[in-house]
């Protein structure tokens, strides 16, 4: 039971959690833990359990993504990396050759994501910033394999298109997620994903798949997109 | 003859290009945090400045640099221009074998440990920075003072209903808490004195009363061991509230310190809380007046917006003396005046500081005006069918 794109790949499989199977990831750096994940044994490595309530990602891989879009030795860009959750398994999976740039700007979680995740883990950079302003991390990211974003604001799709054009390669991947109440709590959430979409498009992408992330989260949906060359 | 040139910063030092290709020289920087954290504010460090100076020394000009170092170089009079965006791209996109070309790090590995390292430690750098604001000292107090209260809220009823199977009656003579707790310390209530009350700062008819009281009580007795647990939670109340006392001073001074005109529009510790409910003095100083107005009533707002039913009048701030002793009708006017001079008010505590005596004043004497002018209670609402409404409610908006 594994998505197509990471057959073969180790560092991902799916393991029994209670009555679910959850996907666990190949510990990167062994013996440490990054929110209190459960931990499982596999082939005589250290796998962390994912769990879909805390992450969106694996939410997302729960309810049908068809494929994660990044491996070993992937370059991620991630905004609104929070404490690290996510970020954490990303890290797992794109190994040592890879890189995530993780930027978060609360700097109470920032703390966390720094003291949790990024110190432990060489293949995460940190960046205490703005994600509204992406020239000013200019320093720090080169081009990435995929951009993924969880910035719950009412224009984080305009800010993760401006992320984009900075910042994606060509071909590159988007992950969006959409918590609909925070871009306007009025308008029926179908019809905002829907809106959002749009936008996407329309600033030069495909839509991949649209997942409704119920019931791990309510009225959240995860937008995956491509850059066209 | 002068060669135009490009400059390219890394983490780990900075580069100089001639014709888009050629690395003419490179500099790797000796303390890359103090220099990485001037670049990112748009600023040059020494390192970054001595090295374009030499170039432009040397004859290379005009130097393209990245379009946020402009300012920083233009200022001391250097030939500079911006890098194309594409050439920037391709430079940023081939960042580390640059860096392995000019010599900055030996392997792609060094290069991405100097990338992180230098990350790591100015995310650091920049928690330490947003931490140490006074603000965040005042949200703390003002967060810890209200749990404090509730607490000692608690406590207080607590040792009321307990000490007042012995003792029922002594409720009525004293309201406040501090001295009721002091009574129960002095233990069972046929043994106080006039003495003893008049010590814990009581009036002597207020004593004699007590004392009266006691005479004729009704309650029960009261083993010595009840009593001396009572005791206990009795001190425990009294030391909680010497604690609220303490924080409620210090919130009042800090904020007199940090925010003078928001202390003497909203009240301090009311302004502390409209602090702490936006996140920082700045985020309040950026908010318009009808969201300081509502602040704090989030959660019946989005309602309003969700169903069309009314929209809160007031937030945090039904708890500033004006607005919860108006009457009903005219809380929602008074909470918009005061929260419109909060919001100036906050203007100026967090950009320009010092305290604007004209505020508080203008303030009063427009609720001064409110007051001479009363209104009278309107007739009460008629519900629109529920269907209808979220559309009439648009419109009025």
């Amino acid at each position: 039971m594994k998505t197509e794109e990471n057959v073969g790949d180790q560092s991902i499989i799916w393991a029994q959690s209670g009555r679910e199977k959850w996907p666990a990831t190949l510990n990167l750096v062994p013996g440490i833990y990054a929110y209190g994940e459960k931990v499982v044994k596999h082939d005589g490595s250290e796998y962390r359990v994912w769990n879909p309530f805390r992450s969106k990602l694996a939410a997302a891989l729960l309810n049908g993504l068809k494929r994660l879009p990044f491996r070993k030795g992937s370059s991620i860009l991630y905004l609104g990396v929070s404490t690290g959750t996510t970020a954490s398994h990303i890290s797992d999976i794109i190994g040592e050759e890879g890189v995530l740039y993780g930027v978060e700007f609360a700097p109470r979680v920032a703390r966390e994501f720094v003291e949790n995740i990024a110190r432990h883990r060489l293949n995460v950079v940190p960046i205490v910033d703005d994600a509204r302003h992406p020239e000013r991390y200019g320093l720090v990211a080169s081009r990435v394999d995929l951009v993924y974003v969880d910035i719950a604001q009412p224009d984080q799709t305009e800010i993760a298109v401006r992320n984009c054009i900075s910042y994606l390669k060509a071909n590159g991947d988007l992950l969006l997620v959409v918590k609909a109440p925070s871009i306007d709590v009025t308008k029926n959430p179908q019809e905002i994903v829907e809106n959002e979409s749009e936008k996407i498009v329309e600033s030069g992408f495909h839509i991949l798949q649209i997942i409704k992330l119920e019931p791990f989260d309510s009225a959240h949906w995860l937008i995956h997109a491509k850059k066209k060359g | 003859m002068s060669v135009k040139g490009t400059l390219f910063t890394t983490e780990a030092g900075c580069i100089l290009l001639e014709d888009h290709e050629t690395i003419v020289s490179s500099r790797k920087f000796e303390k890359p945090l103090e220099e990485f954290t001037a670049i990112s504010k748009g600023e040059a460090g020494p390192e970054l400045a001595a090295f374009v100076k030499e170039a432009v020394a040397s004859g290379v000009a005009p130097i393209s640099v990245e379009s946020t170092m402009i300012g920083a170089f233009a200022s001391w009079g250097l030939p500079v221009e911006q890098t194309e965006d594409s050439f920037l791209d391709k430079l940023r996109s081939d960042k580390t074998g640059l860096m392995i070309r000019a010599g900055l790090v030996s392997s792609e590995a060094e290069a991405r440990e100097a990338v992180r390292k230098v990350a790591l430690a100015a995310a650091e750098a920049k928690i330490r920075e947003m931490s140490t604001s006074v603000d965040l000292q005042v949200i703390q107090s003002v967060q810890a003072l209200d749990e404090v209260d509730k607490t000692v809220n608690g406590f207080a009823s607590r040792l009321k209903e307990w000490y007042g199977l012995h003792f029922p009656e002594l409720g009525a003579y004293t309201s406040e808490t501090s001295t009721y707790a002091k009574i129960v310390l002095a233990g069972d209530r046929n043994s106080l004195t006039v003495d003893q009350l008049k010590e814990m700062g009581l009036a002597e008819d207020r004593a004699e009363k007590i004392l009266s009281a006691a005479a004729r009580s009704k309650g029960g007795a009261i083993r010595p061991e009840d009593l001396a647990v009572t005791k206990k939670l009795a001190e425990e109340v009294l030391r909680l509230d010497s604690l609220r006392v303490n924080l409620a001073s210090h919130v009042e001074s800090t904020m007199l310190k940090m925010a003078p005109n928001i202390s003497s529009t909203a009240g301090a510790t009311v302004g502390a809380r409209l602090i702490a409910k936006s996140g920082s003095l700045a985020r309040l100083a950026q908010m318009p007046a009808s969201t300081i107005q509502i602040l704090g009533a989030e959660k019946a707002l989005f309602r309003a917006m969700k169903t069309g039913s009314r929209p809160p009048k007031h937030g945090i701030l039904f708890q500033h003396p004006d607005v919860h002793s108006a009457v009903k009708w005219e809380r929602g006017r008074v909470a918009r005046v005061i929260a419109g001079k909060i919001a100036i008010a906050a203007r100026i505590d967090a950009y320009r500081g010092g305290e604007e005596s004209n505020l508080a004043e203008a303030l009063k004497r427009r609720l001064q005006e409110l007051k001479s002018k009363p209104r009278k209670e309107p007739p009460p609402k008629t519900e629109e069918p529920r269907r209808n409404r979220r559309e009439n409610r648009r419109k009025r908006w």
